[in-house]
């Protein structure tokens, strides 16, 4: 990861300030062992306590770039700011003269300070932590990503949709691809580009379906913010507030407590729990972070977001949602629409409140409107108490075509609200056709509409693909042209004659595949060919990869979103 | 759409394969089966089976669509390149066949049919795709998920190509895959009637819907019932029809693809003629003039044939072993192959020379990858002599005996297993082999006796009755084998593989020739030797040096150079009158319906054409 455009510097420099730290620590150690037997000079000189504080300040100078540059060294760093500590607790009661001392001001002295430093050594503890994995140890990065001509412009388009020029409102912008599209890639390329910039916006990324387990998607995302080198360096990492140290003890707190209520919601009537989630605590250090960060823009990208739970899901949109009132922020919702509309846009497994009732209140508008914005006809008086009486009688209906065994599985859960078990029939009874119409506008409350729907690979993407995936370059260099080296000519032969086929032979595609499943079949086709008695047309190549877009489109296009 | 060049071949008598999954059944010993039938001789022609479908199989559809690719990038079909071209096309085939394309294909479309939901399309892309989808998905469909496919997947994804205004043809081709699955089912022959009168809606009539009409034909007759057989025979009449008009009027040239089709469809027409005049009875007269009508068919189908791909020299050597003379020796190879399979007394009175006539036919066959037809002639060979006035001589029992050899060793040739063996036309070989050793042996001091080696073989065939299922079709022919063991004296031999059984057939060959002739010419051959036993039969054994039907062989081959001429004069009877939707039809001419009648037959099937297959697919139940 880099965060400087001169490593080698910075890295001397820290060296040079560690060593001093250590001189100063070592220093106020020996003149606090051996106070009597410095010279005088010195004594009167320095005076007790300044030695310490010193190192105190060198190592909050120097933590940040011990983190960054020296992940080896930087365990030094807590165990001297302790060593300072108790040095200090020693000597600054000291500092006051015998003249001033009593044993009481001796004691709330030390207390005073320990508290200070129980403080200092806090934000050291936070700054160890997010640190660790902003600059995780050894040298972890993958090489530089070569994008494909279509990631290339998705590229564009989506920094242009991230971060307008000029506009520093809140967005949701959706990222809408199939599967094996390209989404995750898409977001590495954008941090690959916007990490060594100082003035792009600083992306997090959040891989909302390994975050699952966490007790508090929130917290979470926090952290991850927290874990962006802009957030951490020039002293930045001293604003995180102390009590977020004890942001996931309160988080796994909250999370048994809500267990308790969950346990007596189902336990059995007459007991009520009000179920928030997620909670709501960590808004406001959320927008002063990001209200204070470095760069022009924070832009969260809450990844695999529709691979999570439902209640993941549907918390992940939640925050979405809310952080996208933050100025400065930009949320990145890369989503597979079947999965997420299952997932979160689906009344029937609406779990959080604000996004069950935000649905309720579509299907209470379809209800009730005399031909509401779907164009769905009126289903009845409009009177809420005509909804109410056809929503009991078709519960009724499904009740009794269940049998006694299975009919439990139509009762409303919690404290029995009917209104909004009734609305969420009616969406189950829906055809497919208004199912679709009112998750549109489900989606249309959480997504923004100006998302980028990423683009499938086309001609161009199929002819780099031959270049850039290493192994099929291998085999066409080794097999298919008989070790002959690839020139210049045969590569735009090869890529003309790819671009031309797959041109011709656009109408007779079944799909178009997603990148990843035809990365898959090329690798397939290219290691399953023989090797020719001389080195191969071009348009032999191309056609080998021609067919295996076409059948990668057979085989997998329909199975995936359309 | 796009069809195979190979198109398969116009039927031939051989057994049903109607129980061709028997091989999947328990395997339980059948023994003394009791039948009131005391014959130990099946004495009846093998059925005519219905020909194989004109459509390609899913492997040949993907090829086809890899030809395509193929040409999109390069600009012309694999066919015109030759040299690196040929080896880069070569290249490209086996990559993508080996790289599992096909079988994961299958598995993706089977999946998206069993998961979709009701109303819900799986399939995506334009009729090609969808056909290639289709064909994958009902290839490897168990027949229990069938009926739901064609209810859901398939209602669903024709209604979009309906939509999407897909031509007819398109559609029946699509809906044509899960039918023949089921062919022979009423609900399947039902729906093909109904898919019969659909496509007569699409104006633009091509080859290749002449085709799709002709495979809906197909799939009609393999129905056993006599209406399938009349629906299945207008519907070949209108494929033949459509492709004599395009051939008249200039837009298409009798070769190739055309010629192939000619061949194949008159001589299935010819084939459900058949049906139909075995299941009336005729007075001579009215059976002279039908078989008038089916000796023209059979005449197109013959000259139109395309020959064996095999080289002049080893088609002369086939002709010589069965000795007729006659050039181009490929030509008379088809010719032979057209007329000797199938209904033999349409080219002679003479038994003898009709059982000639199917042997070399069987040999024929052989020459055109067809040896799995080879069995059923030679058992038809054999029970034609078994008609003759002279069946109780030794000669033409000990003729009949070689001709069941003769089936029997390219049966065991085909089969492979036992189960395979049991299920196809050899065993009936067998029966027949073992019930003219009986006669053989009721004879009064037969001259020269049975060899040793024939009663190798009767035990042998008497142990396969331990792998035989129990199934109806089979318990007649236990029982024959049965009786036929008991008369001959001969223990059963157990029997595990067609080893034994294959050797033991090959010595019973060379002995039943050596007891008669003193000695046997080796051939290593099997084919060759195969012919020149057929003539040793005949000329030697039977004591028929010539063979009349030479000679109409000879003619036919002549007439093979304007095969387009004797199509296009021969089928203008039945064509005719063109402002006629139907034309005369073979059945007017031939004296089995009044004009009135054929019109009425061919109205009420054609000319109901329902505007959507949708409905009758939702309502599709097996």
């Amino acid at each position: 990861m880099t965060i400087d455009t001169k490593p080698a510097g910075v890295k001397r420099l820290a060296s040079v300030w560690l060593a001093g730290a250590l001189v100063l620590v070592v220093l106020a150690t020996l003149f606090d062992l051996l106070g009597a037997a410095w010279p005088a000079a010195v004594t009167a000189r320095v005076p007790p306590g300044v030695a310490p504080v010193a190192a105190l300040a060198v190592l909050v100078l120097i933590a940040h770039a011990l983190h960054a540059r020296m992940p080896a060294l930087a365990w030094l760093v807590l165990p001297l700011v302790l060593a300072d500590a108790a040095l200090a607790a020693i000597e600054v009661p000291a500092h006051l003269g015998p003249a001033a001392r009593t044993a009481t001001t001796d004691t709330v002295l030390r207390v005073l300070w320990g508290v200070f430093m129980l403080y200092v050594v806090g934000k050291f503890l936070l700054l160890r932590r997010f640190a660790r994995r902003a600059y995780p140890a050894g040298d972890r990065a993958p090489g530089p990503m070569t994008p494909l001509p279509s990631q290339e412009r998705d590229l564009k388009k989506l920094t242009g949709l991230v971060a307008p020029a000029g506009d520093e409102a809140g967005r949701v912008v959706p990222l809408r691809g199939r599967w094996g599209e390209g989404k995750s890639f898409l977001l590495r390329l954008l941090k690959e580009r916007w990490d060594p910039d100082p003035a792009a916006p600083a992306l997090v990324i959040v891989d909302v379906w390994q975050q699952e387990t966490e007790t508090d998607l929130q917290v979470s995302i926090i952290e991850a913010v927290l874990s962006h080198p802009s957030y951490l360096r020039r002293l930045r990492w001293c604003r995180i507030p102390v009590s977020f140290l004890f942001a996931r003890p309160v988080a796994a707190l909250r999370d048994s407590v809500r267990g308790v209520q969950f346990r007596l919601l189902e336990s059995g009537p007459g007991v009520e729990a009000e179920l928030q989630l997620p909670q709501v605590s960590w808004q406001g250090l959320f927008e002063r972070l990001t209200q204070s960060a470095a760069r022009c823009r924070t832009v969260i990208a809450l990844d695999e977001a529709d691979r999570a739970t439902p209640t993941v899901t549907q918390a992940a949109l939640t925050l979405a949602r809310r952080s996208a009132d933050s100025p400065r922020v930009t949320v990145l919702l890369p989503y597979i629409q079947p999965l997420i509309r299952y997932k979160a846009f689906n009344p029937l497994l609406a779990t959080l409140p604000d996004l069950a009732s935000s649905m309720q209140a579509v299907l209470y508008e379809e209800a009730m409107a005399s031909g509401g914005p779907s164009g769905h006809p009126p289903d009845g008086d409009g009177s809420i108490l005509g909804l109410v009486k056809r929503g009991a009688a078709g519960w009724a209906d499904a009740v009794a075509e269940l049998p006694d065994d299975q009919s439990r599985l139509l009762e409303p859960a919690g404290s029995g609200h009917m209104l909004p078990w009734f609305l969420a029939l009616s969406f189950a009874s829906a055809s497919p056709e208004r199912r679709r119409v009112l998750q549109a506008r489900f989606e249309e409350k959480y997504l923004g509409p100006a998302g980028l729907h990423i683009a499938p690979p086309g001609p161009d993407d199929l002819a780099a693909m031959l270049g850039i995936l290493v192994r099929v370059r291998d085999v066409v260099e080794r097999e298919l042209m008989r070790e002959e080296p690839l020139t210049a000519t045969t590569r735009d032969e090869i890529g003309t004659a790819v671009r031309l086929g797959l041109e011709r032979w656009r109408g007779r595609l079944a799909a178009v595949p997603p990148l990843r499943v035809l990365e898959g079949r090329l690798h397939e086709v290219f290691y399953a060919t023989g090797t020719p008695a001389r080195p191969c047309d071009p348009r032999v190549i191309a056609t080998l990869a021609l067919a295996a877009y076409d059948a990668a489109g057979l085989i997998h296009g329909a199975t995936l979103e359309g | 759409m796009s069809h195979s060049p190979t198109h398969p071949a116009e039927p031939v008598d051989g057994a049903a394969r109607a129980h061709a999954d028997e091989s999947a059944q328990r395997l339980v010993p059948l023994r003394a089966a009791t039948s009131k039938d005391v014959s130990t001789s099946d004495p009846a022609l093998l059925p005519t089976p219905h020909p194989q479908s004109g459509q390609q199989s899913f492997a040949e559809l993907y090829e086809d669509r890899l030809r395509d690719i193929w040409r999109a990038v390069h600009g012309t079909g694999p066919d015109a390149v030759v040299g690196v071209d040929a080896e880069g096309w070569l290249l490209v085939r086996e990559a993508v066949f080996d790289a599992g394309f096909l079988s994961a294909l299958t598995e993706a479309v089977l999946r998206r049919s069993m998961e979709s939901a009701a109303g819900e399309e799986p399939f995506e892309g334009n009729p090609d795709a969808v056909e290639l989808q289709v064909a994958s998905a009902t290839e490897n469909m168990p027949e229990a998920m069938l009926e739901r496919f064609v209810r859901g997947p398939l209602a669903a994804t024709v209604e979009r190509l309906e939509r999407q205004n897909a031509t007819r043809e398109q559609v029946a081709d699509i809906v044509l895959r899960p039918l023949r699955k089921v062919a022979g089912r009423p609900e399947a022959t039902m729906l093909g009637m109904r898919l019969l009168g659909y496509v007569q809606g699409q104006r633009e009539r091509t080859l290749g819907y002449c085709l799709t009409v002709a495979i809906i034909a197909d799939l009609l007759g393999e129905s056993a019932d006599t209406e399938s057989s009349y629906a299945s025979l207008i519907g070949y009449h209108s494929a033949l029809r459509g492709v004599w008009e395009l051939l008249t009027e200039g837009e298409l040239e009798f070769e190739g693809r055309a010629r192939r089709f000619t061949a194949t469809n008159t001589a299935n027409l010819a084939t459900e003629m058949w049906k139909l005049i075995e299941a009336s009875p005729s007075t001579p007269e009215e059976r002279e003039r039908r078989h008038r009508v089916m000796r023209t068919l059979k005449m197109m189908a013959a000259v139109a044939k395309e020959a064996p791909d095999i080289e002049d020299a080893a088609a002369t050597a086939v002709l010589e072993g069965l000795g007729v003379r006659a050039a181009p020796p490929r030509a008379a190879l088809a010719v032979i192959r057209t007329i000797g399979i199938g209904v033999a007394d349409l080219w002679s009175d003479d038994l003898p020379d009709q059982a000639r006539l199917l042997s070399a036919g069987a040999v024929a066959a052989a020459t055109m990858d067809e040896s799995d037809r080879m069995a059923a002639a030679f058992f038809n060979a054999g029970v034609t002599l078994l008609q003759s006035d002279r069946r109780e001589t030794s000669t033409v029992i000990w003729a009949r005996m070689v001709l069941n050899l003769l089936g029997m060793r390219w049966g065991l040739a085909e089969d492979g297993t036992p189960a395979a063996f049991i299920a196809g036309d050899g065993l009936d070989c067998a029966v027949n082999l073992l019930g003219s050793a009986v006669e053989h042996r009721r004879l009064n001091r037969p001259d020269p006796p049975a060899p040793p080696e024939l009663h190798r073989v009767a035990r042998l065939v008497l142990g396969l009755l331990d792998l035989m299922p129990d199934h109806p079709d089979n318990r007649l022919k236990a029982s024959r084998i049965s009786r036929s063991g008991r008369i001959l004296e001969a223990e059963p031999l157990p029997l595990s593989d067609l080893g034994p059984l294959t050797a033991a057939v090959d010595e019973a060959i060379s002995a039943l020739r050596t007891a008669v002739a003193g000695t046997r010419p080796e051939e290593a051959d099997p084919l060759l030797d195969t012919a020149r036993t057929v003539r040793w039969v005949f000329e030697d054994l039977l004591g028929r040096p010539s063979w009349p039907l030479a000679d109409r062989v000879a003619e036919l081959v002549a007439m093979r150079e304007h095969a387009g001429d004797v199509f296009a004069r021969g089928y203008a009877e039945y064509a005719r009158p063109l402002d006629d939707p139907y034309g005369t039809g073979p059945l007017v001419p031939a004296g089995m319906l009044t004009e009135q009648e054929w019109a009425e037959r061919c109205a009420r099937l054609l000319g109901t054409v329902p505007d959507s297959m949708v409905r009758a697919l939702r309502g599709f139940s097996l």
